[in-house]
């Protein structure tokens, strides 16, 4: 790098957060300051009631603190996840402390009526804003003049101190969001009267109103979005707060309920001759008379009907406060949940397509075994066959011989017959011939016999002719 | 009669009594370890559970899908029975109530028994298992350890024993795939959740289960726990500790007591996506028992149950009610049935001294005759 080394342009730009952050703190305690001023006022003695514009502006900056303290929980959670990965330089980029700057700069930059800016005290004060916007709104805007009025702060005093008074210490993330309720009541309550939970709750319902109101508004400019987000947490905080106030009031008349109850018991076991002297049997009565009293409460559907709210509450104040999370890690190079679960989401359809793969493949795999088995039969099968056929060919074939042996044979038979035929023919023929050659001597005997005869009838007419005649025509 | 110097004299016998039986409680308990709450016996652990105390029975890992897996039980008796036994445990908790000592043993006992047991561990739920829905857990794996075990034993079907929700996920199974279930024996399992008897049922009608599992992701398993300690708040939070103390100088009954404190805390965290199904569908909508439960995209129809059933529950059960669990025989096409109960609660179904001699001889019997 040109004019210098990377550890020097770290250190440049270190050197520029550290500007930078400065002067946000020093906005913040400047801002701080006036609200402890605004404090100071309320609780020293003056007496003054604060009128509505002054709580909406000192809800801002108790707002402010709790970006602030979410930014610093997320830049130590950051530090102890990564300081041991990254260089430490690098972890001085992660500024996550945005959301408390970015509802700051809105909150200082908003345009109001009359051209005013910064109310949050960069332009002469807060109380000059106050006071403007009072005056606007009484004279030009009736309608929303009605907000203005001392009984909302007064209500919301009583109210915080009443929450002092009944909320427990319970290091749970909630019931963080909850003590910076406690501390903003504690401050603006100016006297430590009590007052019924009735009325605490009642208080609480109209400030919640009231400011949700006010923060549920439209927001404007490039970074809207982000600034709903934002107020929606808040909305979210209060209704979770609101629940939980309900909640507390049922259980602190639950328990006053059972404590009368184990009270009376214990009277009665004393009046009985039979009183409780053990600490086990004390115990036992106490966990008893209380769990009958609750259980009796909690299994109605009016007591299912708070726990659902009370727990809706929760979940919804918590998805919301897990999207900032999110958007506050958005610059670092830690994983999101939600890149996570798209990620997860992958693998387990993944799993889930290799289950059933695996499945078709083993279903598959049977089919193949079951194929060749009856490939193995069939082949046998084919064997056998194959080994019948050549056995069948090879007594085809000796029959084949046999045959032609015997068609050889019976040749040599029929030749011999013939020969023996055809010599008994021309045997026969010889014979005949001879017989012929024979009969023409006879013939030729008879001839001459007659021929003598002749001429012995020539000589001797005494021999009977027809006779002869006969006998030649025979011959 | 007591005079008030008289009880005040036994009142402060009992403060000392138990002063001594803390401090020799205390005693106990610090040289008491997580691990010697366990069997020290010389068997290397499965490491299967945190802080792993050694299940008292041995087993071995036969098949694993991820971090489930499928256990089989080494044999104890010299007859072993032919067709195997698959349990299927809930996933709120750890099966290792099952087999939680020598003398409190459910799995001991059946082997004693001559039965041949598999075991479904579930594992512990993170952040990998967060869409894993009650689909891939029955029709996934307990489908697959069953397949497995048939093919083995080169049987048709297995016995199916479900315990809690693990029985709840046994009776979808056994309605989805009947030809490979021989018998079901479901214990303290709820079938119907309508009764208004359990304040869980009560609890559960009214809050939004899709926003605590956006919320969460996986439900945290001490949030359930909570769920639970309220339905008995001051015995469960106070009352048990402060009997504890009367026992803590019992070495031995101290460490029965941090085993089971031990399983009490060591909840898994509850899969999103099957919790979300369980609570919307059971819970809420009670669509088992209508005949509208869906899974994988196949309705679930409780009269495929043809095979016999031995229906188990316990009469004093605030987590799952005797009238959720019995409802199960009139939603059934079986005709071989039968119910057994014992007076104890949930959880002394599996660990109380009533049920340690008889159950396991009980089911026992029940499978051998239809063998």
């Amino acid at each position: 790098m040109r004019g210098g080394s990377m550890h020097d342009f770290i250190k440049q730009q270190t050197d520029w957060l550290k500007t930078w952050q400065e002067s946000q703190e020093s906005l913040t305690k400047q801002y701080a300051g006036l609200s402890e001023e605004w404090t100071k006022n309320i609780l020293g003695g003056k007496k003054k009631e604060p009128d509505f514009f002054e709580g909406w502006f000192k809800s801002q900056g108790d707002l402010e603190e709790q970006f602030r303290e979410f930014g610093q929980r997320m830049n130590e959670m950051i530090s102890n996840v990564w300081s041991n990965k990254i260089p430490t330089d690098m972890l001085k980029y992660m500024n996550t402390s945005f959301i408390e700057e970015y509802y700051k700069n809105w909150l200082s930059n908003i345009e109001l009526p009359g051209g005013i800016k910064n109310p949050l005290g960069m332009d002469g004060g807060w109380q000059q804003t106050t006071n403007f916007l009072r005056s606007y709104l009484e004279k030009e805007n009736p309608f929303f003049s009605s907000f203005s009025n001392a009984k909302i702060t007064e209500q919301m005093s009583r109210l915080f101190g009443m929450l002092q008074g009944t909320l427990g210490n319970e290091g749970t993330a909630f019931s963080d969001i909850t003590r910076n309720y406690q501390n903003m009541f504690s401050k603006l309550f100016d006297s430590t009267t009590a007052q019924s939970s009735e009325k605490l709750a009642e208080g609480f319902d109209v400030w919640v109103k009231e400011i949700g109101k006010q923060l549920s508004a439209p927001k404007l400019g490039i970074n809207r979005e982000l600034a709903h987000d934002i107020s929606q947490a808040l909305v979210l905080s209060q209704d979770y707060a609101k629940t939980y106030v309900k909640m507390t009031r049922l259980v602190e008349s639950t328990s006053r309920k059972a404590g009368i109850r184990f009270q009376t018991k214990l009277s009665e076991a004393a009046i009985n001759k039979k009183p409780v002297n053990k600490f086990a049997d004390f115990c036992a009565l106490w966990a008893a008379e209380n769990e009958a009293v609750f259980l009796e409460v909690m299994s109605t559907q009016e007591f299912a009907k708070l726990q659902g709210d009370y727990v809706d509450a929760g979940h919804r104040l918590k998805i919301q406060w897990n999207k900032l999370a999110e958007k506050a890690l958005e610059p670092t190079p830690i994983a999101l949940k939600r890149d996570l679960d798209l990620a997860i989401a992958e693998i387990h359809q993944m799993k889930r397509d290799l289950r059933t793969f695996r499945r078709e493949m083993q279903a598959v795999q049977k089919e193949v075994l079951l194929a060749r088995g009856a490939q193995a039969a069939a082949e046998e099968d084919a064997e056998k066959a194959k080994l019948a056929v050549k056995t069948a060919e090879a007594a085809a074939q000796e029959e084949l011989q046999k045959a032609k042996a015997l068609v050889k044979a019976a040749e040599v038979a029929a030749r011999e017959e013939l020969k023996k035929a055809k010599e008994a023919v021309q045997a026969a023929e010889l014979a005949a011939l001879d017989e012929a050659k024979k009969a023409k001597a006879a013939e030729a005997a008879v001839l001459e016999m007659a021929q003598r005869v002749t001429a012995d009838t020539k000589t001797v007419k005494t021999a009977p002719r027809t006779t002869t005649k006969t006998k030649s025509k025979n011959v | 009669m007591l005079t008030f110097p008289n009880k005040f004299k036994e009142s402060l016998e009992d403060f000392t009594k138990f002063s001594e039986n803390l401090k020799k409680g205390v005693e106990n308990l610090v040289s008491l370890d997580e691990l010697s709450a366990g069997f020290d016996d010389g068997r290397e652990s499965c490491g299967s559970c945190k802080n792993c105390r050694k299940c008292c029975t041995e087993k071995e890992l036969v098949f694993r899908d991820g971090k489930r897996t499928l256990y089989r039980y080494s044999q104890r008796s010299k007859k072993v029975c032919s067709v195997p036994v698959l349990m299927v445990y809930a996933m709120v908790n750890r099966y290792t109530m099952l087999d939680l000592q020598p003398n409190r043993s459910m799995i001991r006992n059946l082997l004693d028994q001559g039965q041949d047991l598999y075991l479904i561990d579930w594992g512990y739920t993170d952040r990998m298992d967060r869409f894993m829905t009650m689909e891939d857990y029955i029709d996934g794996f307990i489908n697959d350890c069953v397949d497995f075990i048939r093919e083995q034993h080169q049987i048709e079907a297995i016995n199916l024993l479900g315990v809690c929700q693990g029985g709840t996920f046994s009776a979808i199974y056994a309605a989805l795939y009947p030809e490979k279930v021989k018998n079901f024996i479901p214990i303290v399992t709820p079938i119907d959740f309508d009764p208004k008897d359990s304040l869980l049922n009560v609890w559960a009608s009214e809050f939004d289960a899709d926003l605590m599992v956006d919320a969460y992701g996986n439900v945290p398993g001490d949030m359930m726990n909570n769920a639970y300690m309220m339905l008995q708040p001051f015995t469960l939070s106070v009352n048990k500790y402060v009997n504890m103390v009367q026992i803590m100088e019992d070495a031995d009954k101290l460490a029965d007591f941090l085993r089971m404190e031990a399983w009490i805390f060591d909840s898994p965290d509850q899969p999103g996506e099957t919790l979300r199904q369980f609570l919307k569908d059971l819970y809420q909508g009670n669509k088992l028992v209508k005949g509208e439960f869906i899974l994988g995209g196949r309705k679930v129809n409780l009269k495929n149950i043809t095979m016999p059933v031995l229906n188990i529950y316990a009469d004093f059960d605030t987590l799952v009610p005797p009238a959720s669990s019995k409802a199960l025989l009139g939603h059934i096409g079986s005709s071989d049935t039968q119910e057994l109960t014992y007076p104890v609660g949930h959880i002394g179904m599996f660990v109380s001294g009533k049920t340690q001699k008889t159950l396991a001889p009980k089911i026992a019997e029940w499978i051998n005759a239809r063998i």
